[in-house]
């Protein structure tokens, strides 16, 4: 049986620390990863990335001489047209299933070592509902889910910090507006979903998948701190990833 | 340096820029210097990003929403009679990625070629496209056109794809819709005035030409190649001339 998850669904507000919790596992060594964070060699999927490059193809329409498809540009940044273009959100999930599908479920070898990170954030009402309807059976069978919890107003503040720090940087840093913010993230609806619970299953899909809710408040930047804060919601995390393979 | 820099390759559909491009591949680099004045080189071809439009338009309808700029017809897809948008999108898209090559690599064009491959029709289709690229582009181009009628262009869509369709299931081919609405006609006689070589204004800039009839068809690599030499040899003539 696989010591490492296949699929680790790494959901929770923007900057709850879902980079941040990459950022550690890529600095740690591969049989420490799989012995202590169950693990394997991670790659992963990021749907940021194709939101992205979606603001980046509106500057060509707009170069084009068209007008701007899914997105507006607000106060120096890149914002999804709302209530218009959510529907982009939902469209990143048939990414998801077709990338997945495309570029590891269909090379089963990859899963003998590694993991395969699916990382997302979603908010609004029945925001993670339809998130987890949407992604295909196949995608769920292999999936845990860590859920980074850290409230609006705390995502808000790293929102911030993480942007002033990257300005320093590069010309290039995003920061979605307070209003985009508030608009997508305010609320969501893991807490209801999930009955409050820390841990447990989520069925989707006939599917029983696995999930933890972790609580990354306050915020930690020191490698010991964080790998004491992961190291048992992952064990607790895999015990019953484990549990729902047998 | 004795090497074109920008080749812009274009033509009808199955027109043959393909099989050129296949045609200078077997040919060993220093030969293909020395006779088509191409060394090692790149392409970038809009069909691959039309492709990619397609498939997202699978997504689309995936996730319960219309499909945006094309329709499937059996096993094909079809770009909508009202996307052609999508073209002058396309011609952005060359000028973002054109400049991202020579961005990552400064020393590019000191001896490699870009292929820029694209196939347009209507009414000022190629006028319309030279005017979206960007002067860096054109100034560094030489425009090989690939003519075929319309009739010829279809002929061999179809032959084209009965032959992928043995090896492939992945097989694609322009519908006659898509070829009646895109492709019946284009500008490329009146651009050029109907001059088989010369130049053409494009913003300002001398574009170097020249147009290979590629009717009847040949499948001899040998002779194909041979129908090429002395057009680019042709088109470089112009090329540096421009240049000097």
């Amino acid at each position: 049986m696989s010591r490492t998850f296949d699929h680790f669904l790494l959901l929770g507000r923007p900057a709850a620390g879902k980079s941040e919790f990459i950022d550690f596992m890529e600095k740690t060594s591969d049989s420490e990863r799989a012995d202590k964070y169950h693990l394997g060699k991670i790659e992963g999927v990021d749907d940021f990335f194709w939101l992205w490059e979606k603001f980046l193809e509106d500057d060509l329409w707009e170069e084009a001489g068209y007008e701007r498809v899914f997105s507006e540009r607000k106060e120096g940044n890149y914002n999804v047209k709302f209530p218009d273009q959510i529907k982009l959100y939902d469209f990143l999930f048939a990414k998801f299933n077709y990338v997945i599908n495309k570029k590891y479920l269909s090379n089963p070898d990859f899963y003998e070592e590694g993991t395969l990170i699916i990382e997302f954030a979603r908010g609004m009402k029945d925001a993670y509902k339809n998130a987890l309807t949407r992604l295909s059976k196949e995608v769920l069978e292999k999936a845990a889910i860590l859920y980074v919890d850290v409230d609006f107003e705390e995502s808000w503040r790293r929102n911030i910090a993480r942007y002033q720090e990257k300005l320093k940087s590069s010309s290039l840093a995003h920061m979605a507006p307070k209003e985009t913010m508030e608009y997508f993230y305010k609320i969501d609806d893991w807490h209801e979903l999930t009955g409050g619970k820390e841990f447990g299953f989520l069925t989707f899909h006939g599917v029983d998948i696995p999930f933890v809710t972790m609580n990354n408040t306050p915020e930690l930047k020191e490698r010991g701190p964080l790998a004491k804060r992961y190291g048992p919601h992952l064990d607790r995390l895999f015990e019953i990833y484990q549990e729902k393979k047998k | 340096m004795n090497r074109f820099e920008n080749i812009l390759l274009l033509g009808r559909p199955a027109a043959g820029k393909s099989e050129f491009i296949d045609c200078l591949k077997r040919v060993d680099e220093n030969e293909r210097a020395r006779i088509f004045h191409i060394g090692k080189f790149l392409q970038v071809d809009d069909f691959v990003w039309i492709w990619e439009k397609f498939l997202e338009d699978n997504m689309w309808e995936e996730s319960g929403f219309e499909r945006i700029y094309s329709h499937k017809e059996g096993d094909n897809y079809g770009l909508n009679e009202n996307a052609g948008r999508l073209f002058d999108f396309m011609l952005a898209r060359f000028n973002k990625e054109v400049k991202k090559i020579s961005e990552e690599n400064p020393n590019y064009y000191e001896s490699q070629t870009l292929f820029i491959e694209f196939s347009r029709g209507g009414e000022n289709a190629y006028a319309q496209a030279f005017k979206r690229l960007s002067k860096e582009i054109l100034e560094k181009s030489a425009i090989l056109y690939i003519k075929v009628s319309y009739e010829e262009s279809w002929r061999r869509n179809i032959a084209r794809y009965e032959e992928k369709k043995k090896h492939s299931i992945l097989a694609h081919m322009a519908t006659k819709r898509v070829m009646e609405a895109f492709y019946k006609t284009d500008d490329w006689d009146a651009v050029t005035k109907s001059r088989s070589s010369g130049y053409i204004n494009a913003d300002g800039v001398n574009v170097p030409f020249v147009t290979v009839l590629n009717e009847p068809e040949i499948k001899d690599p040998v002779l194909l190649s041979k129908r090429y030499e002395d057009a680019m040899g042709a088109l470089y003539e112009l090329f540096r001339n421009r240049r000097s």
